[in-house]
């Protein structure tokens, strides 16, 4: 027994070592390689200021070493990244910038890669309160991503810089430029997922100039004519719902208007299954109105 | 030798007799060798060369993200404890059997001829697989009463008092529940395989045979089965230190090869009691 019970055991690690060997350069090791630095880096992220620069050093050399590893890997662009990362949490930013700014140019073929590091960037001149360069590099996604989720926002985004900069007269420039760009996109590529995008960030710019009407108007407009597609899910419906309510019964004090684009949505999509949620919402709204009518009258018995 | 009232004599008696009969350990030794080897094809089957053939296959069944580093360890007991089932009911139960043949060829004195005790165990092979799936079948049935349980305990809403100590009991208490329950099921359908292996009955005789001696022996009978369980109750310990795992995930996975051998050291004294035992009693009578 001594004897099967050792081929066993050769099996087992022979196996085992064989299978490791084989592996060793493939993508999974490189994703087992990358967690583990990156659950060391999270560590020392926890208290930063406590942290010796030798630790830091000992991790941005494993991730040098992990790049010279894994050349060819998908996660050899995340770990330049990481490595920007770990400048900006010592506040080295402009070894983090100069990081990023590789990242951007060496990897501009792939957008994930280029946005994130773009939006690496952005973060850096945010801490720096450098605000020229700020919108300088969200002006940069919208050129060369201007239809990616994140490169979507990017009118609305900068709109906001300037407003929380306190810079109403730019804030204000800046959100009828976004309304026109989302005007174009709305145009150009008519029932895509582009294009309710750009109808729900029109509406959030209509907001926040001010403009209610215009606003509900476009967000009924997404809620009808993307009913079909897998744009409309639970997720955004029940944010476009929540915001329809708010503007009409809140900001507008007349929920007429939301519950006239409910019924617009019924009778466009009878069958779809919001419909009897919007039916249901429709009488509740209806009760709601029928209360204070209900006291005054009690009131009136009185 | 009389038969043991004494569920711990019964248990250190068969403790010695498997220490000094290694033959009748030998069959639970290729029964940990082939779920270790099972465990180690699936933690290898996110990566090549397996990747080829599982990818797939994960890809299909669950999702893409669990062909990657750490989540593959997520979907690892599950992977394993699907095919566990199959192997327990078509492999292992087999082993089993021929570890009770070998025992009653070291009790009576035989020369041991492994060949013939494996041919002669083959012989009741569709009894000793349906014996098996019963044992299968009455553990699930007990998990499932649990998870009702569970469940209901989900949505209670109080977070203190009676009821609030009513849902943390059954839903930390979980794994050690399922344990007793576990412990339970396989008193029920203890004495199964041993009737069939030592009597060379059918399995439908068997069972009520087994339920006889249950009834004869219940207490005697659950504590040969729970004293050597405890020793799971380590595993269950170490599956639930998140820090231990969040550490290294690889970790799961040796806590699973940790569990095999515990397992099957389990197994190995349970059996060997039960058949012991009933031996003994055989010879009184």
């Amino acid at each position: 027994m001594k004897k099967t019970i050792i081929i066993f055991i050769v099996i087992l690690a022979g196996l085992f070592i064989y299978l490791s060997y084989v592996d060793s350069k493939g993508e999974y090791a490189a994703e087992e390689a990358l967690w583990k630095i990156n659950k060391q880096a999270m560590e020392i992220s926890k208290d930063p200021d406590s942290v010796p620069s030798a630790t830091y050093e000992r991790i941005e050399k494993k991730y040098y070493e992990f790049i010279n590893k894994f050349p060819k890997s998908k996660l050899t662009p995340m770990a330049h990244i990481l490595i920007g990362r770990l400048y900006a949490v010592q506040k080295n930013y402009s070894k983090a910038l100069e990081k990023f700014k590789f990242v951007v140019k060496e990897y501009s073929q792939d957008p994930s890669v280029a946005i994130t590091a773009t939006i690496e960037l952005g973060k850096i001149y945010e801490e720096t309160k450098d605000y020229d360069d700020l919108i300088g590099t969200h002006k940069q996604i919208l050129r060369n991503y201007p239809l990616t989720a994140i490169g979507l926002k990017v009118p609305v985004i900068i709109a906001k810089i300037y407003s929380n900069r306190g810079d109403q007269v730019s804030a204000d420039k800046a959100y009828k430029d976004a309304i026109a760009h989302y005007k174009d996109v709305i145009g150009q590529k008519p029932d895509t997922f582009a294009a309710y995008e750009s109808m729900r960030y029109a509406a959030v710019c209509y907001l926040d100039l001010g403009k209610q009407p215009e606003a509900l108007t476009l967000l009924g407009g997404v809620l009808i004519k993307s009913a079909n597609t897998g744009y409309l899910n639970r997720r955004t419906a029940t944010v476009l719902l929540e915001t329809i309510d708010s503007i009409a019964g809140v900001n507008m004090e007349n929920r007429n208007l939301a519950i006239k684009i409910y019924k617009d949505f019924i009778s466009a999509h009878p069958k779809h299954t919001l419909s009897a949620v919007m039916q249901t919402i429709i009488i509740k709204l209806g009760e709601i109105k029928a209360e204070p009518q209900n006291l005054e009258s009690a009131n009136n018995r009185k | 030798m009389a038969q043991n009232k004494n569920p711990f004599q019964a248990l250190k008696l068969a403790s010695s007799i498997l220490l000094e009969n290694k033959a009748i350990l030998f069959p639970y030794v290729v029964i940990a060798f082939i779920q270790l080897l099972l465990l180690e094809i699936f933690y290898f089957a996110p990566r090549h060369p397996l990747n080829l053939f599982f990818g797939p296959i994960i890809k299909k069944l669950w999702s893409d993200n669990y062909l990657h580093y750490p989540l593959n360890f997520v979907l690892l007991p599950t992977l394993f404890q699907n095919l566990q089932l199959p192997v327990y009911i078509l492999v292992s139960s087999y082993f089993m059997a021929a570890s009770i043949n070998i025992l009653v060829a070291v009790n009576n004195g035989d020369k041991l001829r492994l060949g013939n005790i494996y041919k002669k165990t083959f012989a009741s092979y569709v009894h000793i697989i349906i014996a098996a799936a019963i044992s299968v079948g009455v553990s699930l049935l007990f998990l499932k009463g649990y998870e009702l349980i569970l469940n209901r305990a989900l949505i209670i809403r109080s977070e203190s008092g009676l009821y609030g100590n009513i849902k943390k009991l059954v839903i930390y208490g979980a794994p050690y529940f399922n344990l007793l329950l576990n412990i339970l099921a396989t008193c029920i359908v203890v004495y199964i395989l041993p009737i069939i292996v030592i009597d060379r009955k059918n399995v439908f005789k068997a069972l009520f045979l087994n339920i006889k001696m249950l009834f004869r022996s219940f207490f005697f009978t659950i504590f040969i089965v729970l004293v050597p369980s405890m020793l799971y109750v380590v595993i269950i310990l170490l599956k639930n230190s998140d820090g231990l795992q969040s550490t290294a995930p690889e970790l799961s996975a040796v806590i699973m090869a940790c569990g095999i051998l515990f397992v099957t050291i389990i197994d190995a004294v349970v059996y060997t009691t039960v058949s012991t035992n009933y031996l003994l009693g055989k010879e009184e009578v």
